[in-house]
């Protein structure tokens, strides 16, 4: 027990004035004093990450740019933070190993491997260990667009490792779809995974930024399965038509989060009239021109019938990474 | 099939292509619409049949009017048609000054908009009014258009509406201008 003015001043005092009604004003001047004392210890201590609590490295690591892991216990976060600048952290920020040791720190364990592939289709990876590596040329085809010039554009990646209860939600009509109900805490494209989380990886590339300067992190990449499907060109939009049908353009197996809003900004495309869309079960419609309702039903159950006074040029999608609510 | 953002974006995408396609068709098939996505545009060229003219002449039929006097107010009076409701975002009368001129004549011509309540309670209402810009006498000379631009006014009820375009005259003047019409911009929004 440390020793405090409460404790000791019994030892530096008569009896009398320790005693009785002397110990009542002493023992409240003493309080007094501790409360000043633990709190300049307390502010001293502040700026010290390994010798600090939790709220204070939460002020620490929003300060030097440092996101705390989702599950990372409080010393291995106080040594990132006194860590913040040297001999990586922000001496090395712009560096795909520097955004990585980033990503990889907050996921933890539940990652396999992190990744970073730019349009060229040069890619470095991370594992939770720290062990790094890289190789290029990777043939990658996001949307058909030239890497000229449209070269400063990159994707990060997030393989999970099994058992990391982050994986596909359940089927269109499942009970246990979105835990049931519509709620802010689910994402919309897999279990295991809050809207905080998201915002944590798109915060990464805002401000103090863990990317080069003048490139652009398009999508996160979320592969719930371990497969390594090339994109083929058609996935700078969520759907494709393939003979006269709109179906899923990209990889089913995985997930996707858009790191940049204007990535996931759609006007429509006038050259392209599909017969038929696949919808959410799965089966395809093609609309009834004998119907035109004049309301829907929209899924937090509100009816809507559409305003004719606007037309909007565009519309932002969701995303995996959308609170479902 | 598993629940994705997929799931939801690739029926919404459908409807936004199919929305777009229908917007682009609607843009081609009347003639200038459709300039700006959200607000349709459409350009309707009108003859200068007129209701009234004085020191004008009409040659090629019903499709082009032609001064004959320098009389200060020779004028042409067109009906202009109109849609049910909309506005009238630009109009532009479409001229040529007759070729011989030594100078830009002294008052160069003219367009005006006017309303007219449909009961006939009074005059016309100016809308709207714009003299030739023309700068040489070269481009006077060629064709070019006296532009009433940016009125968006929105159409009144069930008024008509109609154009005067007055001809030049004063010093250095001369008759030959010719009036092939009117190209005027309605607008939805």
């Amino acid at each position: 027990m440390a020793t405090t003015f409460q404790t000791i001043f019994r030892f530096l005092t008569p009896s009398w004035l320790h005693t009785g009604e002397g110990e009542k004003v002493l023992g409240s001047l003493a309080l007094t004093v501790d409360a000043f004392l633990e709190r300049a210890l307390q502010g001293l201590e502040a700026r010290f990450p390994s010798r600090t609590g939790d709220s204070a490295l939460k002020l620490t690591g929003l300060d030097r740019g440092i996101l705390r892991g989702r599950t990372e216990p409080r010393d291995h976060y106080a040594a990132r933070l006194i860590a913040w600048r040297y001999p990586r952290g922000h001496r090395t920020r712009g560096s795909a190993f520097a955004l990585l040791d980033q990503v990889g720190n907050y996921w933890g364990d539940a990652l396999v491997y992190a990744l970073t592939i730019d349009i060229r289709g040069d890619v470095h990876t991370r594992t939770p260990d720290g062990t790094e590596g890289y190789f290029y040329g990777f043939a990658f085809n996001w949307d058909g667009a030239p890497a000229t010039p449209n070269w400063g554009r990159f994707w990060l990646g997030l393989n999970i490792a099994a058992g990391s209860g982050i994986a596909a939600w359940g089927n269109f009509g499942d009970p246990a779809l979105w835990h049931g109900e519509l709620n802010p805490d689910d994402t919309i494209g897999q279990t295991g995974v809050t809207p905080s989380d998201v915002r944590a990886m798109v915060r990464l590339f805002e401000g103090r930024a863990w990317k080069p300067a003048g490139t652009r992190a398009e999508w996160l990449i979320v592969n719930l399965d371990g497969a390594s499907p090339s994109p083929d060109g058609t996935w700078g939009r969520w759907s494709k038509n393939s003979g006269g049908t709109q179906v899923a353009s990209r990889y089913a197996g995985w997930r996707f989060w858009a790191l940049s809003p204007t990535v996931n900004l759609q006007a429509g495309d006038s050259s392209n009239f599909p017969t038929l869309s696949t919808l959410v079960d799965g089966s395809t419609y093609g609309g009834d021109p004998a119907s035109f309702p004049l309301t829907t039903t929209l899924p937090d159950e509100s009816i809507y019938g559409g305003d004719p006074a606007t037309f909007p040029a565009s519309v932002y999608l969701v995303d995996d990474g959308s609170p479902t609510l | 099939v598993t629940v994705s953002a997929s799931s939801f974006n690739v029926p919404f995408e459908a409807l936004l292509d199919r929305t777009a396609w229908l917007h682009d068709r609607m843009a081609k098939l009347v003639p200038g619409a459709g300039a700006t996505l959200g607000a349709v545009t459409v350009v309707h060229v009108v003859p200068p049949q007129h209701i009234y003219q004085n020191g004008f002449g009409v040659i090629n039929g019903p499709f082009a009017a032609q001064q004959s006097s320098t009389t200060p107010g020779s004028n042409v009076i067109v009906a202009l048609p109109r849609p049910p409701s909309g506005k009238i975002l630009e109009i532009q009368a479409l001229v040529k000054g007759a070729s011989g001129h030594g100078a830009l004549p002294a008052t160069k011509p003219k367009c005006e908009l006017y309303r007219q309540d449909y009961l006939m309670t009074g005059s016309g209402t100016l809308v709207a009014t714009a003299t030739d810009s023309s700068a040489t006498v070269g481009a006077y000379e060629a064709g070019h258009v006296i532009d009433l631009f940016a009125i968006n006014h929105t159409l009144v009820g069930q008024d008509f509406y109609y154009l005067i375009l007055t001809g030049e005259s004063g010093a250095n003047s001369q008759t030959g201008l010719l009036l092939s019409g009117f190209a005027v911009y309605w607008g939805d929004v």
